[in-house]
């Protein structure tokens, strides 16, 4: 119910010792281990490098990544995947099966893949350049190497064509056209050697492209035309992709290595882990020494484990000194009960060492807001069975498993307060129903703004407990307390007409003698009076709880309105029960989606803005324990 | 049918469609950023879904008002209700609030959940944080969806 208390410890071992004492801490994986002073103790730091383990990873990455699964899981089955498991002392034998020639031997026929693939780009360039010449009905060989002659291709633009063909019919040169296209004409033109300047010069005055064949020409054999090279081209590539297809069965037989690689991947990823942290120690001639923190409560077993491994080994284990307070790692201890909802804690960001941890106390909140602001039995149980279903078979683990006991727990509240002032599927229980927002929802607001008084009035109480554990008491009881005084009273008197309001004006005089802390009488009662229209904010953070109503009420009406377009449809003739059953589980599906979705924003937005700003110190750092990590497979010890 | 069941049902109108456009321009914002993102990364759909979808909460507000007072005039049972001038107007009023504040906080909310998506983009870990932000944006329709909602439950018909 608390922040953990941390231990400091330091441990000194043999130097050589140092690799494997890592590798052991790793498995146990309940300690943090942070960098040293190295300066102000003399110790020389470890010198790491990790970059080979980098290449590595990044190398059977990418295998990983375009690896096809050697069984495809499908659907529901891929979703409840579990990762392999493996024993973490095996893990080093991992390697052994030789990765390093497999990843080698793929990145060998990738490249090969890759030599073809630009192969076949480069034949279907060619055939895009040849294809318009087809037409060409001459042998290659017989356009070159004419003793007085000389036969060129051009390109010209069809409005030119009649310009360039007419143009200076005393010289000695002909046209044929080889190909017509919309955008392009393709013409044969020979000429004498003696006009050539005067037969360039027509063509480049339309700007048209002479295409020059001299790579074909001299690659041609005896007799071969174009379209004789197109057939090869065409051949060529029928080969290579014959080959590709072979290329690519060879990389996907590569499947079968898929589960090693991804233990290799993992035990790969804890070694470069282990490196990293192997930087955070020191050395010094003989000896290497690291220290860090682990919780307070598994200290005795730590200590017994780190005994276990060697004799050599001195450890101390020591609370924290204060100045070390800052740095110490936050742990949050909470019942099991609870432990869900410290999701929305760390959404927030972790409290600071030594200050006070919300859960407890934002926990029956939260649970509640959000079953009134969904207020759907229905939908509740709906998401407390997918996410039991999802507990059960797919066993997450972490921050996933956490989530997903809250959204169970989200889920029963929705049944309870569903049922109470709300319905199932948008048909309301009659007699369970307490209140029913859509007919009078007068009650309901009340309602939510007595819930939100009350939490805005334990902020309050939680502010006083903080100020007055900071050292400010008689400031903490006078003006927090005043507070507290003040807004009961104040409303029951509004409320009842009771003279209960003299406790109001005791509170006030609380609020507007103890707020300043300034010597000067005057001074410290104007300040006084001013820090009185913080009431202000007490109702407006009340207020603000009216949400509530309205995001119970719109799931509750948008269920009608699918529930009365569901008997619309059901008039249909033939087709209706067809329509009815898609819109009553689409449409119910979309309410669902939506009201969880604005049900858990606002009550958190409740929590963090209305509730935490007022007590709540953030800033921790988080646990980080030095442990195995998994990405692909997971270690057991 | 008289001029105050058509005053109402203006104010109805009125409610589903401003802020329905004010939804659908807050959306369509987010929408643009979160395809902008996906570009690049396309498996960030499933984190920022929840963010291109909080501005479109508004036009459910306008709509659910609306069917609040289609409700209450009886337009679905039949029975239709015959409402005084006076008593038109006030409907139509009482829709001011819903219609108003989500058709302006819904384009509002659009950027910042823009600006949101972003920052998922950067910071992935932190995809709760500017739904957050979102969700104060949204207070604003979430009051006037109430005032709309009381209102239309304090008119006697």
């Amino acid at each position: 119910m608390a922040i953990s208390p941390v231990k400091r410890f330091e441990i000194l071992l043999p130097k050589e010792e140092l690799g494997s004492f890592l590798s052991y801490l790793q498995e146990l994986g309940v300690a943090q281990i942070d960098s040293l002073p190295y300066e102000n103790l003399s110790l020389k730091p470890v010198e790491t490098d990790a970059s080979e383990y980098d290449r590595w990873l990044s190398r059977i990455g990418h295998l990983l990544q375009n690896l096809p699964e050697d069984k495809p899981k499908k659907g529901l089955e891929k979703l409840l995947a579990q990762k392999p498991k493996y024993s973490a002392s095996l893990r080093e034998a991992l390697l052994d099966f030789g990765y390093e020639k497999v990843v080698e031997d793929y990145e060998r026929i990738e490249a090969q893949k890759n030599e073809v693939l630009q192969g076949i780009k480069q034949i279907e360039k060619e055939e895009e350049f040849l294809r318009p010449l087809s037409g060409l009905n001459i042998p290659l060989n017989e356009l070159s190497g004419l003793e007085h002659c000389e036969i060129q291709m051009v390109e010209v633009q069809p409005q030119e064509l009649e310009k360039v063909i007419t143009a200076r019919p005393e010289l000695p040169w002909r046209a044929s056209i080889i190909s017509k296209q919309k955008s392009k004409i393709i013409l044969m033109i020979i000429y004498h050697l003696s006009a050539r300047e005067e037969v360039e010069e027509i063509f480049s005055e339309v700007k048209a492209n002479f295409i020059s064949l001299s790579g074909y020409i001299s690659r041609a054999g005896q007799g071969e035309k174009v379209i004789d090279l197109l057939q090869q081209l065409e051949q060529k590539k029928a080969e290579n992709f014959e080959l590709l297809a072979n290329l690519e069965k060879e990389m996907a037989s590569f499947a079968i290595h898929r589960p090693a690689l991804m233990a290799v991947y993992d035990v790969l990823l804890n070694e470069k882990e282990k490196i990293i942290q192997s930087g955070f120690t020191g050395l010094t001639e003989r000896t290497s020494c690291l220290a860090g923190w682990i919780e307070a409560s598994q200290a005795e077993n730590f200590s017994r484990e780190v005994h276990r491994f060697s004799e050599q080994i001195f450890l101390t284990l020591r609370d924290p000194l204060p100045e070390e307070m800052e740095q110490a790692p936050v742990i949050l201890r909470n019942p099991e009960i609870l432990k869900p909802f410290e999701v929305i804690t760390s959404l927030y960001g972790l409290p600071s060492p030594q200050t006070i941890e919300p859960t407890v106390y934002l926990a029956p909140f939260f649970f509640m807001f959000v079953g009134l602001c969904v207020s759907e039995a229905g939908y509740g149980l709906v998401m407390a069975l997918i996410s039991f279903l999802y507990l059960k078979l797919a066993n997450p683990r972490g921050g996933t498993k956490l989530f997903m006991q809250l959204l169970f727990y989200l889920g029963i509240s929705n049944i309870i307060f569903g049922t109470l002032v709300g319905g199932w599927f948008g048909y309301p229980i009659k007699p369970l129903l307490l209140l029913d927002p859509i007919k009078d929802p007068i009650p309901f607001l009340i309602l939510s703004l007595v819930l939100g008084f009350i939490q805005v009035l334990l902020s309050t109480f939680l502010s006083l407990v903080k100020e007055y554990r900071s050292g400010n008491k008689v400031g903490a009881i006078a003006v927090k307390g005043g507070w507290l005084l003040l807004l009961p009273s104040l409303v029951a008197y509004l409320a009842l007409k009771k003279p209960i309001g003299i406790l109001t004006l005791v509170g006030a005089a609380g609020v507007v003698f103890f707020t300043s802390s300034s010597r000067n009488p005057l001074a410290r009662f104007f300040s006084g009076l001013y820090a009185l229209y913080g009431i202000s904010s007490y109702f407006a953070d009340t207020l603000s709880y009216s949400r509530i109503l309205a995001l119970g009420l719109s799931t509750g009406v948008i269920a009608m309105v699918v529930n009365s377009l569901v008997q619309i449809a059901w008039k249909i003739p033939f087709v209706g029960w067809l329509a009815a059953v898609l819109i009553f589980v689409g449409g119910h599906l979309f309410n669902l989606a939506i009201s969880f979705l604005g049900g858990f924003v606002h009550s958190m937005r409740l929590q963090f803005v209305e509730f935490f700003s007022r007590f709540y110190q953030a800033g921790g750092r988080p646990f980080k324990p030095f442990k195995l990590e998994n990405k692909y497979v997971e270690f057991i010890r | 049918m008289s001029l105050g069941l058509s005053l109402a049902i203006l104010g109805a109108a009125l409610a589903v469609f401003l802020a329905g456009i004010g939804s659908a321009i807050g959306v369509g914002l987010a929408g643009q950023a979160a395809s902008g993102i996906m570009s690049e990364d396309p498996s960030k759909f499933g984190s920022i879904l929840f963010l291109a979808a909080l501005p479109g909460t508004q036009g459910i507000y306008g709509f659910l008002s609306g069917f609040l007072v289609i409700l209450k005039l009886g337009l679905i049972s039949g029975q239709v209700a015959q409402p005084t001038v006076q008593q038109g107007l006030q409907i139509m009023f009482a829709c001011f609030p819903v219609a108003f504040a989500g058709w302006i906080s819904a384009i509002h909310q659009g950027k910042v959940c823009a600006a949101g998506i972003y920052m998922v983009a950067k910071q992935p870990r932190e995809m709760t944080k500017p739904l957050v932000l979102g969700a104060l944006v949204e207070t604003y329709a979430v009051l006037g969806l109430l005032a709309t909602v009381l209102l239309l439950n304090g008119i006697k018909l």
